[in-house]
């Protein structure tokens, strides 16, 4: 039984498109530029996904306020990687960056809880307390980006959120890869989102002295196939390492957990065989 | 399929021993302390003494040596202090590492909002432009806030080069972090997995976030009981040490038991409220049953997840009920201990290793008229014997995870 790369999924400031994607990329297409919710940065430059509309896909309209960016990122993609799809069978792993920064909700209460500069927990506790907006730890929380692709597409196996920088993505992948090669699911939806869109997110790029920001979502539907066909991907677990080429910095900036998804995606494009994250992708010739 | 080994023992193919624990949570800093405390059935949680409605909280109460580090990092000071216990308690055994870590949010203390927020509060608003232009007075938020922090400075410490990683599946973290560790070592990618999880919400802020959710009991966490209304916040560090049994043996250290198997599941429900008859519950305890090969009539206790939350209790209840029926013996600590919300799966599997090790149930504290769910609730810590144990682990979000540990013959 082999296991098949079936189905790519992007929400990219490069568009959605894989080949698109991809062609844009070999031909060193930037499109970062200055942005208007960094406006206040010093350096406002940076790369973003513009149609970030999900209400087509998600089930309760109201609960579009519980997303962030990332999570609107996270959706789109899977989306369409995977469509509908109603499986109890279905590995969903996903790769996450650092919490999202509230965009000033809780401002009113952290400015009630102070006097001159100084916490007051019985202000917290009483003025604080009721400016405090009740959506916000569902918001803040990453693996609610996991949350809502399991709601919206109905996926109910084995799973895991995997938290951190670029090579989080490569977790995710693994823990897809290796839960159909062990048997505990057929298929798996792996990826990964991240945005630095907004101020606070940005702001400690720049700080970290990585720019410009940027964000993406990138998923992949992997399945069990017991003959693979021409022009499939077939991953195998491989030890040996292929060097990433890192264009997307110049064409995007830096979308965090998304990031070495993206490049490897690239990868896949445009070679035959690459070794990545302890797995060989090899295009099935014959 | 069984190994020989020159020490005239058989093991499982792929058996996974745990060979060290340290953990650091409300009941003590030491497996002995956790041990006695749940024996003795305990109150470990204390009044929290704040203005906000949150009467009781389960905090260490012992000093956590501090870390040049981790200044500002209270869940990862107690995961670093749990981590080495828990490496000196295996005996420091070699590599290659493997690294699995469940986190939680990072902290916002009160010390941080006067440093990082409260300066540029002006005119009663705050100065978005001023903040979104300084970027060099307060260059430690970006590493607090990069939840990959802990397992980095871990991986570099103890020169891991196997496989690493976060977990951040809220309240199921910790067990799947333990999960992944183990499937590491069946797979051969490193012969020893440093897993578990760390955390600690137990601030003003913190606490704030989970009263507006409704979820904190405005007295004292009673699971499984009729009058149970929420759960009592915990912080804390649990580690276990894994390493397969024929490596471990080869050592010749004492293991404290087998972990033999995991499971997990999504109940893609809802991001707060579980299934209500905990379908995906269900199917997260199956996973792990069939994962380690037994029968749900192997198991001899269940370490639920019992928040105490009403609709949880129900869920959990519900899906223990299915799968085991109404004999197997089920309890919960978080009316002792607190919910340590990313620790918790790993706190709970420690309490699952004493039970096996001083072969006891441990017992619900706070559970005072039970509600009528059709378990088999133990109330009072009970000395029994036992040869298998499941923990279950239920997140935010709807995602489940479940362990099983069995006693070694």
């Amino acid at each position: 039984m082999a296991i098949v790369l079936h189905k790519i999924g992007l929400a990219t400031p490069l568009g959605h498109d894989c080949d698109d994607f991809v062609n844009k990329i070999e031909h060193q297409t930037s499109v970062i530029t200055s942005l208007e919710p960094l406006a206040l940065l010093a350096c406002p430059q940076g790369s973003m996904v513009q149609d970030l509309s999900i209400r087509s896909i998600i089930k309760k309209r109201k609960e579009i306020k519980l997303y962030t960016r990332a999570a609107k990122l996270a959706l789109l993609a899977a989306y369409r990687c995977v469509g509908q799809i109603s499986k109890l069978d279905t590995a969903l792993f996903v790769a996450v960056g650092r919490e999202p920064p509230d965009e000033g909700s809780a401002e009113k209460c952290l400015i009630a809880s102070q006097r001159d500069g100084i916490f007051d927990e019985s202000l917290l506790a009483d003025k604080g307390r009721s400016l405090y907006p009740p959506l916000l730890p569902l918001r803040t929380l990453p693996n609610m980006i996991l949350a809502h692709i399991s709601i919206q597409l109905e996926i109910m196996g084995e799973n895991a959120c995997w938290a951190g920088g670029e090579e989080t993505g490569i977790q995710a992948f693994q823990s897809g890869f290796w839960a159909i090669k062990e048997g505990r699911c057929t298929q798996a939806l792996v990826g990964a989102a991240d945005s630095f869109i907004s101020l606070g997110a940005a702001r400690d790029l720049h700080r970290t002295q990585i720019i410009p920001p940027s964000e993406a979502g990138v998923f992949f539907l992997l399945k069990e196939k017991e003959t693979p066909e021409i022009g499939d991907i077939v991953v195998r677990p491989n030890q040996k390492e292929h060097e990433m080429r890192h264009y997307l910095l110049d064409c995007i900036g830096y979308a965090g957990a998304a990031q070495q998804l993206l490049e490897l995606v690239f990868s896949l494009h445009t070679q035959e065989n690459i070794s990545w994250g302890g797995l060989s992708f090899q295009k099935q010739l014959q | 399929m069984y190994v020989s080994l020159k020490m005239g023992k058989n093991v499982r193919e792929n058996e996974i021993w745990v060979t060290g624990i340290g953990i650091a949570c409300s009941a003590g800093t030491s497996f002995t302390e956790v041990t006695q405390s749940i024996l003795d059935h305990r109150l470990c949680a204390q009044p929290t003494g704040l203005t906000l409605p949150v009467p009781m909280w389960g905090v260490c109460p012992n000093e956590i040596p501090s870390h040049p580090h981790f200044v500002d990092d209270r869940k990862s000071l107690l995961g670093l202090f749990a981590v080495e216990q828990a490496m000196h308690d295996a005996k420091s055994p070699n590599g290659p590492y493997s690294i699995f870590m469940g986190t939680g949010l990072s902290s916002i203390t009160p010390a941080q909002l006067e440093e990082d927020l409260y300066p540029f509060v002006k005119d009663g608003i705050f100065d978005r432009e001023a903040m979104a232009q300084d970027l060099h007075r307060q260059t430690a938020a970006p590493a607090r806030h990069d939840p990959h922090r802990f397992v980095r400075f871990l991986k570099e410490k103890y020169n891991a080069t196997g496989p690493c990683g976060t977990n951040f599946s809220a309240c199921a973290a910790a067990s799947q972090a333990i999960a992944e560790g183990m499937r590491v070592l069946r797979r051969g990618q490193a012969k020893v997995a440093i897993v578990g999880g760390h955390d600690s919400m137990a601030h003003p802020m913190g606490m704030l976030s989970f009263v507006v959710l409704g979820a904190l009991s405005s007295t004292r966490c009673r699971p499984f009981d009729k009058r149970r209304d929420g759960f009592m916040l915990g912080e804390g560090s649990a580690v276990l040490i894994l390493e397969r049994a024929e490596d471990a043996l080869k050592r010749g250290v004492i293991p404290y038991a087998r972990l033999c198997g995991a499971g997990s599941s999504i109940d893609a429900w809802n991001v707060t409220a579980p299934h209500p008859q905990g379908v995906g519950a269900e199917r997260s305890m199956i996973n792990a049953l069939r994962d380690s090969g037994l029968h749900h009539s192997d198991i001899d206790y269940i370490n639920a997840h019992g928040t105490g939350t009403p609709l949880g209790d129900i869920a959990e209840s519900s899906a223990i009920s299915r799968v085991f029926g109404e004999h197997t013996p089920v309890s919960s600590i978080k009316g002792a201990l607190g919910h340590c919300i990313a620790a918790a799966g790993a706190i709970e599997a420690v309490v699952c290793l004493a039970a096996l090790q001083k072969q006891f149930l441990p017992g619900t504290f706070g559970l005072e008229e039970e509600e009528n769910f059709e378990i088999n609730v133990v109330k009072n810590a009970q000395l029994i014997s036992i040869s298998y144990t499941l923990s279950n682990s239920f997140g935010f979000g709807g995602q489940n995870s479940t362990l099983i540990f069995g006693a070694i013959n």
